[in-house]
Order: C-alpha cells, then sequence, then structure tokens
C-alpha cells in the first residue's frame, strides 16, 4: 500500500495566537484529508454491557468534529474504533451497508490495521501511555521508522513535528524531564510525524494550565486535515470545531453545527456537558 | 529485527565505551577477588569511592544507597551457610559475596552517574547489543521512573487518610495492598502502551534511532 501524502501544518504561528479562521478561511482540506463513516457500530468489552450502541455518523475530509459526552459515555472507546485497535467489529462493507466503521472507504479490521492508522493519528489522553522514548527525538521517529521510511526522512520528519509543535530544541531531552503540557505536545509531535490525513485526539486538553492549552489549541487551529476531538472543554470546541457529536451512555443523541449544539442549554444540562 | 533500510549507524563514542568498559572491569576484577584477598579488595573499593567522588558522589548520597544496598546484599550473603550449613569457612565465603556485590554496586553507581542512561543505550547499540535489547532497556527506564511517580503518588494519598500513627502491621497489609494495585496499574498501562505502539503502526520489529 502506497503511503498517503499528509496533510500538513501550516508554518509555525506567531508569537501572538491566530485568529482561529472560520471553515469557509481554512486551508482547504488537502485530497489526503480522511472521510469517515461509522455505521451502527454496538460494542461491548469482554464480559461486559454495551459501551456503544448502534452509534452511527459519517465525518467528510477536513471536517472539525467535536465528540462531547460524559466520563463513561464511551468516546475513547469509539476513538479506538477508529484506529483498528480493538476487536473487529462485524466488517464493514459499503456495497452491502453492514454496520461498521469505514476510514477513507477502508473497513477498520485487523487486516487493515496498517493502511488505518497510517491515514488517523490518534493521541491518547494520558501522555505517560504514548511517550515510551528515551528522549522526545527518539519518540517521535518511533512513527516514521515503522512506516520504512530511511534515517534522512526520519530525520527530516522529526525535525518538522517537533517544530510544529514547538519543540524544536527538545530532540535530546529526556522524556522523563518535561512538563505535561511538554509531554502532551512531544506525543503531538509523534502523531503528527506519521503525517496522518485524520488527527483523533482524547481529551487533549485535559489538566493542561492556560497556557499550555493556547499553545495545544493553536497547533490544532492550523491542521488542516481531518480533526475529531473528544473533550470537556467547551472553550475549545467552540475554538476548533465546526460540528459536535453528543455521545452519552453510548448513544449518538445529538449531531449538529458546533454553534446550534452549543446554544441548546437542556441538551449540554441533560447530558452532564455543563453544571 | 531491525528493518536494513530504517536502522541508524552503530556510532560509538570512544568516550562512553572507555567509561563502560572501565565500570565492567571494576566488576571483573571485583568478582575475581576472595576474601583472602583482602587488601586488593580493599584497593579497588578504595579506587572506587575515589572515582564516586570524583564524579561528584556525596558521602550523604552514597550512605543512603549503601543503607539500601547492604541489607540486602547481607541477606543473600547469609543464605549461603543457611541453605548449605555453616562450615569452618562460612564468614569468608559470605565476606566474599558482601565484598563482590558491593563492588559492583559502586561500580554501576560511578557509570550511572558518569554516563547518561541515553548515551548509556547508543553505546550498547554501538557495540552490536541487539536492538529488542537495548529498546526493552530503554522501555525499562522510562517507565521505571512512572511507576515510581505513581508510587509516590499512592504514598501521599494513602499519608493523607491516615489519620492516626498506624502500627507496623497495618503500615505492611497497607503496603501489601499498595503493591497490589502498582501491579494491576503496571498491566492496565502495558496494555494501554501496546495500544500507543500499535497507533503508530507498530508491527513487532524494532527499529532503534541514534
Amino acid at each position: 500500500m502506497a503511503l498517503i501524502p499528509a496533510a500538513r501544518l501550516a508554518p509555525p504561528p506567531n508569537t501572538s495566537p491566530p485568529p482561529t479562521p472560520s471553515p469557509a478561511e481554512r486551508p482547504q482540506a488537502m485530497t489526503t484529508a480522511v472521510a469517515i463513516e461509522v455505521r451502527r457500530l454496538t460494542f461491548a468489552y469482554s464480559g461486559g454491557s454495551n459501551v456503544l450502541t448502534d452509534v452511527s455518523f459519517s465525518v467528510s475530509p477536513g471536517e472539525r468534529i467535536a465528540l462531547l459526552g460524559p466520563s463513561g459515555a464511551g468516546k475513547s472507546t469509539l476513538l479506538l474504533h477508529l484506529n483498528a485497535l480493538l476487536p473487529d467489529p462485524p466488517p464493514a462493507d459499503f456495497e452491502t451497508d453492514s454496520a461498521g466503521v469505514l476510514i477513507d472507504g477502508l473497513p477498520a479490521t485487523a487486516q487493515n490495521a496498517n493502511p488505518i492508522r497510517r491515514r488517523v493519528g490518534l493521541l491518547f489522553q494520558n501522555p505517560e501511555d504514548q511517550l515510551f522514548g528515551s528522549t522526545v527525538g527518539r519518540d517521535v521517529a518511533f512513527g516514521p521508522l515503522n512506516l520504512g521510511l530511511d534515517a534522512a526522512e526520519v530525520q527530516a520528519r522529526v525535525e518538522q513535528a517537533l517544530n510544529d509543535v514547538g519543540l524544536d530544541e527538545f530532540a535530546d531531552r529526556d522524556t522523563v524531564r518535561l512538563s505535561l503540557g511538554e509531554r502532551k505536545r512531544a506525543c503531538l509531535a509523534g502523531v503528527l510525524a506519521c503525517q496522518p490525513g485524520c488527527l483523533v485526539l482524547d481529551e487533549p486538553f485535559a489538566n493542561l494550565d492556560p497556557r499550555g492549552r493556547r499553545r495545544l489549541s493553536d497547533i490544532l487551529t492550523l491542521f488542516n486535515g481531518t480533526l475529531l476531538l473528544a473533550t470537556h472543554d467547551l472553550d475549545a470546541v467552540r475554538e476548533l470545531a465546526d460540528r459536535i457529536l453528543v455521545l452519552d451512555d453510548g448513544r449518538l443523541c445529538a449531531d449538529g453545527p458546533t454553534d446550534t449544539i452549543l446554544q441548546d442549554k437542556q441538551l449540554l444540562t441533560q447530558h452532564g456537558l455543563v453544571a | 529485527m531491525a528493518d536494513p533500510i530504517s536502522s541508524p549507524p552503530r556510532v560509538l563514542s570512544a568516550a562512553a565505551f572507555l567509561k563502560l568498559a572501565a565500570s565492567l572491569g571494576i566488576v571483573l576484577l571485583g568478582c575475581s577477588l576472595s576474601w583472602d584477598s583482602w587488601p586488593a579488595a580493599g584497593a579497588l573499593l578504595a579506587v572506587t569511592f575515589a572515582a564516586l567522588a570524583f564524579a561528584g558522589f556525596t558521602l550523604k548520597a552514597l550512605a543512603r544507597r549503601l543503607a539500601l544496598f547492604l541489607p540486602v546484599i547481607t541477606l543473600v550473603a547469609i543464605s549461603i551457610p543457611l541453605s548449605q550449613g555453616f562450615t569452618a569457612s562460612w564468614m569468608q565465603l559470605a565476606g566474599t559475596v558482601i565484598i563482590r556485590g558491593a563492588v559492583s554496586f559502586l561500580a554501576g553507581l560511578w557509570l550511572i552517574r558518569v554516563l547518561p542512561f541515553d548515551s548509556l543505550l547508543s553505546t550498547l547499540y554501538a557495540l552490536r547489543l541487539p536492538a529488542v535489547v537495548v529498546a526493552s532497556l530503554a522501555m525499562m527506564h522510562r517507565y521505571l521512573f512512572v511507576l515510581w511517580e505513581e508510587t509516590s503518588r499512592l504514598r501521599i494519598a494513602r499519608k493523607a487518610r491516615c489519620l492516626g500513627r498506624q502500627n507496623r502491621i497495618a503500615q505492611w497489609m497497607a503496603g501489601i495492598g499498595m503493591v497490589g494495585m502498582l501491579v494491576i496499574r503496571s498491566l492496565d498501562r502495558g496494555h494501554r502502551i501496546h495500544r500507543a505502539m500499535l497507533a503508530r503502526g507498530w508491527d513487532g520489529h524494532i527499529r532503534p534511532w541514534p
């Protein structure tokens, strides 16, 4: 399978945060931005009850989606499915319209795991789970090395990704000696170095201080591929997402434009998204 | 197995190699000594202490580490006569084990002090240690710190809820529970790390990066 050309970040931000571009102003998503389709997905962990029940939605290439829901709603499980990291759901097939997950038309099964993971970059909630290299540079190189790139290309990708997240000087830094915000950005660099067409982020703003949150938000604003963001941070949602999916108790409860959903106080209260 | 296309060259740093060789030399020399050759052992210990002092190790820091190490090696030394019987030379045998252990421990401390772990890994890789071993060592080092942080958090959380003095047995019981909790959390974390590796295209092959 040939490597997909990647959706790239625009040049690094200036010192002041750039204004968030509207969907019309944002650079057009490249043809490489990834489409996602989830069809009637139902999933339960072994011996447990359903974590996801009959979830269906589709995401166009270049769309920016926020996935909202209370803790335990099934958001992380859904994101793992988008990276073919959970036991195969029933095979998806466009022709027969059966249930499952499709990434750029490919069923997200173990058989297609490699092409799926080249298209979709997943940022995990806890940076300790994702930052396993001894230095930042080594960790960021992990994905490009697995793509089978030569040493020069790996080096170029590491430098570019670290530059994208503002960690240019951190390549030789021990991963133990990073702040939480730096760890999160290093993790994001590791994902960006694989140049995915879609970024899937699980609670990227959790536990970040306002400056760390601002920096991460700026980086994500400049990403022009498909973006799917699970978060409780409604300010970040306003800033980054054009559309919101609300998941509660494993079911998709709402799907609509960001402004419409965020103005529906009753909906937000009902699903525990505002106090 | 490393991918031949993406494996970086194995470049050996002379300084790092000398430090590693010196440390291994001290260990080998220490292990060749017995109780009878105590003057040579004393000289070797003196050299090692001097090297540690030059490396910036304070006496207090050294004493703290030895206080952790010596009881363990003493127990190991005593376990031999306990299992094989107290012969006439049991003290010499136990003394030899303690000397060898102490020299090796001090040489290891010195190596850690003068050679950052990252450089040690690069040196081992340059010396053609299999990539999978180097990667395993790197991950072990990385997650020892994570585990230590987790242990500290659990201890603080336990202290915060200990509103009176606990007797020794209660402390041990709580400690055992904490160890159990750490094992479960570590297994869970291992599962999540495996997923994170898969998410970045890991296919079971280790491809190191210098």
